[in-house]
């Protein structure tokens, strides 16, 4: 890797500050698992670095209200740790498990994967479901955007350049009372140090007899050029009642907003195959962790 | 662009001086002469260039290197004891089996060895956890495993 300069601020003010001065030379390093392997490869040369690593207000979850805070900066091994997150988003837990192995997951943060916005970023799905909405910081100050704006395209965001993600805020499924649970399942050849074929998240929110879907979100990656919402699996669960005929009845809906391709890691028809038995699966495991259990083949 | 830098490897206090663009690899194997942590697919993706970082496992091979100013780094060298002799890991490791063409095993040991420091009993399954992101080409990864549980059961 050529040399470069190497900055690392102890707090957000001088990472912006920095950013401002040294312009579009400088890049922003979270964990680095993505920054570093790009930089190696030649496919990105920096002038100048500039590791996040040293700002403790960017780790870390908080609840604030019915809302968790969860800091830009968190590694997805401290995302499996905390209990709070165990707790209310067991779909965000699920995707951090799975990625990468034990020593990216103890480097890798949650934020950096948003920021990549590989199509394949297994916290994506889950991020859109629970409809996060990222905090992103400059020297003009704070902007807000939905998790469902935030995609432009593969490795795509809608962050300005001088602008730092510093939180994902997540409002709680089951504020207010309400029965919520979901699930994130990825599809890959090896269990571990693997990209997604494909992968997909569900959260299911319950009525107050339980015995209606009362609102669904579904979102899917490596079915489109960014991970994507399938408004189309919503409708079909919303109203429903919580069975596998339901399920099996949302898995016939998909299609329309996914452009699948073939691609050197999968045909196409396969992961078209297997996004509907990963909804069967995740919404199965979803409503599972709600109390109710099915048969589901598949 | 140079900087003086401080950490603890091995236990030791060292001053070096890294680079902005260099790796914790290279500063340990190029600056250091420490050939015990091994590069291997240089993308994070194979585990023989891990070390051990404030207790916790990760590849040195895309971790900057000026990342370590302050912390406490242990690489292989730094298990066995002054007089030779070896870590309890190191040891299951011969006793099972566990090594044969040995480029995997610093980065195998070093995974074990950072899991074990956290969970002294670990699970089969926290054991394959903790291994994952280590790839060996020879053994089959069974032995290995028994290693690692063998070295577990004979902590206090």
């Amino acid at each position: 890797m050529k040399d470069m300069a190497y900055h690392k601020p102890a707090s957000l003010a001088e990472a912006l500050e920095l950013k401002q001065s040294l312009g579009e030379g400088a890049i922003f390093l979270a964990g680095g698992t993505d920054v570093m392997v790009q930089a190696r490869q030649r496919k990105i040369a920096p002038q100048a670095l500039i590791s996040l690593r040293g700002i403790a207000e960017l780790r870390g979850a908080r609840l604030e209200g019915d809302t968790l805070l969860l800091g830009a900066g968190t590694t997805l091994s401290q995302i499996l740790a905390d209990p709070l997150i165990a707790l209310h988003l067991p779909v965000l837990t699920d995707a951090a498990r799975v990625m990468g192995s034990t020593q990216m997951r103890n480097v890798a943060t949650v934020g950096g994967n948003v920021m990549s916005a590989a199509p394949s970023g297994d916290t994506l799905c889950p991020l859109l479901c629970l409809e996060a909405v990222c905090h992103l910081a400059s020297a003009e100050g704070l902007r807000l955007v939905p998790m469902q704006e935030m995609f432009l395209g593969p490795r795509r965001t809608a962050a300005q350049p001088g602008e730092v993600l510093t939180h994902l805020a997540i409002p709680l499924p089951a504020a207010g009372g309400h029965a919520s649970a979901g699930a994130f399942l990825k599809l890959s050849r090896r269990a571990a140090l693997d990209l997604a074929l494909i992968n997909l998240a569900a959260q299911l929110w319950l009525n107050a007899d339980g015995g209606r879907i009362e609102k669904a979100r579904v979102a899917a990656g490596v079915v489109g050029p960014t991970p994507l919402r399938l408004p189309e699996a919503e409708e079909a669960l919303t109203g429903a009642p919580p069975t596998a005929a339901t399920l099996e009845r949302a898995t016939q809906s998909l299609g329309g907003t996914c452009s699948i391709r073939d691609s050197h890691r999968c045909a196409a028809w396969y992961r078209e195959e297997m996004l509907r038995v990963l909804l069967m699966r995740a919404g199965a495991l979803a409503l599972q962790r709600l109390g109710v259990s099915l048969e589901v083949e598949a | 662009m140079k900087r003086a830098i401080e950490f603890r490897l091995n236990g030791q206090a060292v001053h070096v001086e890294a680079r902005g663009g260099q790796t914790l690899l290279e500063l340990l194997r190029q600056e250091l002469g420490l050939n015990g942590v091994k590069e291997g697919c240089g993308a994070g993706e194979c585990g023989a260039c891990t070390v051990i970082v404030d207790g916790q496992a990760l590849t040195s091979c895309i971790f900057p290197a000026l990342e370590v100013e302050g912390a406490s780094v242990t690489t292989i060298e730094g298990l066995a004891a002054p007089d030779g002799t070896l870590h309890p890991v190191q040891e299951a490791f011969v006793r099972n089996g566990a090594v044969q063409c040995g480029f995997c095993t610093p980065g195998q040991i070093l995974s074990a060895k950072a899991l074990l420091d956290l969970n002294p009993h670990p699970s089969e399954e926290q054991i394959r956890t903790a291994l994952e992101g280590n790839l060996c080409r020879c053994t089959g990864y069974q032995q290995i495993i028994e290693a690692v549980k063998a070295a577990a059961e004979d902590q206090p």
